[in-house]
């Protein structure tokens, strides 16, 4: 208990200085927290869908009647539709909007669907990658903080040790504890925000590398979808 | 089409999942903040229990004509009962009037010996009352006294706890003041030694062993004003040496500083040892 006095006492006593540092990393550290729940929630989300919908997707279930059951969820839910399931609707919204045009080459078709996938992939890439560079910010930057702080600290302990005609270690011990309270509240800060950005970093890239994957599969569906119907008109 | 069931994520999901993630952020640094600061009032809140909610049941009246049916059953039972009642009244009101007038008779004699005894008791109750009042102040006058008495050692025994903290307090004072003295001589002597240990230039001839102390007089504005040597060590170059160490230091500016009595104490005839391998020879 008589530690704890301490420790509020400290903080209490603090300089202006330190008092600013210790309130911007407390600010800082909640700040990321905020961050790595937020995106922990996100990506969780997007590789649950990316799992759910492949499985789905290749249940061999009809490409259409896919399309329709997502029409209908957006209909009841107000939900919004993410990620691999995004890509689909779009580029096959647009492949059967353009195929309907008379007289369209299929190429046509295929390149203005590659389109709209390239687009939507560059939205869903956009929310998974949102904050994280805050994360990174935090990580690197909030060290310095504390370690500012720090410094100040053990400077102004030695000011008020110069200012004494008898040295002792009792007047300059509350300074430098205070001090070393500021470099451990950034590392506080910081060790959670870097272990978070390297993990969804990590996990933004997988999820990415399979939207790519299912984008180039699923080009190559249409693709053949072209292919065989122009053949049936020339045919 | 388990795609679009209902997962739990569905909640957590609203708004971008914002809310729960600054819900959690805020809950952890509380956590942080409760474990640093440990504060003993919130653990008493913390401890507090949920207060139990009674539930309290009756019965609800059921089958109302049976009841009416048992109430009229219970009205005519107390008519004839009354009627009986009526009945037995006026034959026990005869034999009760002829009684009473005996009973009057009775009664009356035996009032008038009541009012005997009791006329006796008030006259002992009295005199009772009169000793027990006597008694009481007696006893009341006794208690005063060692009231007074208690007060009195009372006021002597905190006396005599004040002058002890007192003196306790004054020794303690005695003693820091000591300590502070102390140290302020410490540190006022190793100026000196230092300022002294400078100056000193230390001849070829200074072996290992050889010791010299010196005999320094000194004025409070920190000049020397004499100095002598108290006990040769055999080698007069390294007794000059240490001689002309302390004339050339000259003064002690620092020593302007110390309070009087400190001065008086331990600076006005200072004593130095010289020892060559004081200098790492």
């Amino acid at each position: 208990m008589g530690e704890s006095m301490n420790i509020w006492s400290m903080i209490i006593g603090a300089t202006l200085i330190g008092k600013l540092v210790m309130f911007s990393l407390f600010v800082l550290s909640i700040l990321s927290w905020v961050i790595i729940v937020q995106k922990w929630i996100i990506i969780k989300d997007a590789e649950k869908e990316v799992f759910n919908f492949e499985k789905l997707f290749w249940s061999g279930m009809d490409l259409s009647q896919l399309f329709r059951d997502g029409t209908n969820k957006l209909k009841k839910e107000d939900v919004s539709i993410i990620g691999m399931e995004n890509l689909f609707r779009s580029g096959f919204k647009e492949f059967t909007r353009l195929r309907q045009q008379p007289g369209i080459d299929s190429d046509a078709v295929m390149e203005g669907s590659q389109r709209a996938m390239r687009v939507a992939l560059a939205r869903e890439e956009r929310v998974l990658e949102r904050h994280l560079p805050i994360l990174a910010t935090v990580g690197s930057v909030s060290v310095y903080i504390g370690l500012f702080g720090t410094v100040w600290g053990i400077m102004m302990a030695f000011f008020d040790l110069a200012a004494q005609s008898q040295a002792s270690l009792a007047v300059v011990a509350p300074g430098i504890a205070e001090a070393l309270f500021a470099t451990e509240m950034g590392l506080f800060a910081a060790i959670p925000a870097v272990l978070a950005f390297n993990r969804y970093s990590a996990s933004v890239n997988s999820i990415t590398d399979s939207y790519y994957t299912f984008m180039d599969e699923f080009s190559s569906i249409l693709h053949r979808q072209a292919h065989t119907r122009r053949q049936e008109k020339t045919a | 089409m388990t795609m679009f069931a209902f997962h739990p994520m569905a909640l957590l999901l609203k708004h971008e999942g914002y809310p729960p993630a600054v819900l959690a952020a805020i809950l952890i640094h509380g956590l942080l903040l409760y474990i640093i600061l440990d504060n003993p009032f919130l653990r008493n809140d913390m401890v507090d229990l949920d207060t139990p909610v009674y539930i309290s049941a009756t019965t609800a009246e059921e089958n109302p004509q049976r009841l009416r049916r048992l109430q009229q059953i219970q009205q005519e039972q107390a008519r004839e009962a009354a009627a009986q009642r009526q009945r037995e009244q006026e034959a026990a009101a005869q034999a009760a009037r002829e009684e009473e007038a005996r009973r009057q008779a009775e009664l009356q004699e035996q009032q008038r010996l009541e009012q005997q005894r009791s006329e006796q008791e008030l006259a002992q109750r009295r005199q009772a009352e009169q000793e027990a009042q006597r008694e009481a102040q007696r006893q009341a006058q006794i208690e005063e006294q060692q009231r007074l008495e208690r007060q009195r050692q009372e006021q002597l025994a905190r006396e005599q706890q004040a002058a002890q903290q007192a003196e306790a307090e004054r020794q303690q004072q005695l003693a820091a003041q000591r300590e502070a003295d102390a140290r302020a001589v410490d540190t006022y002597s190793a100026i000196v030694h230092n300022t002294v240990t400078r100056n000193w230039v230390i001849p070829p001839s200074a072996r290992n062993g050889m010791t010299a102390v010196l005999a320094i007089r000194l004025v409070p504005t920190g000049e020397v004003i004499s100095v002598e040597i108290i006990q040769s060590s055999g080698d007069a170059a390294f007794d000059r040496s240490v001689e002309q160490a302390v004339r050339r230091a000259a003064r002690f500016p620092e020593l302007q500083g110390m309070s009087t009595s400190l001065f008086e104490a331990s600076f006005r005839n200072l004593t130095l040892t010289f020892r060559p391998e004081d200098l790492l020879r």
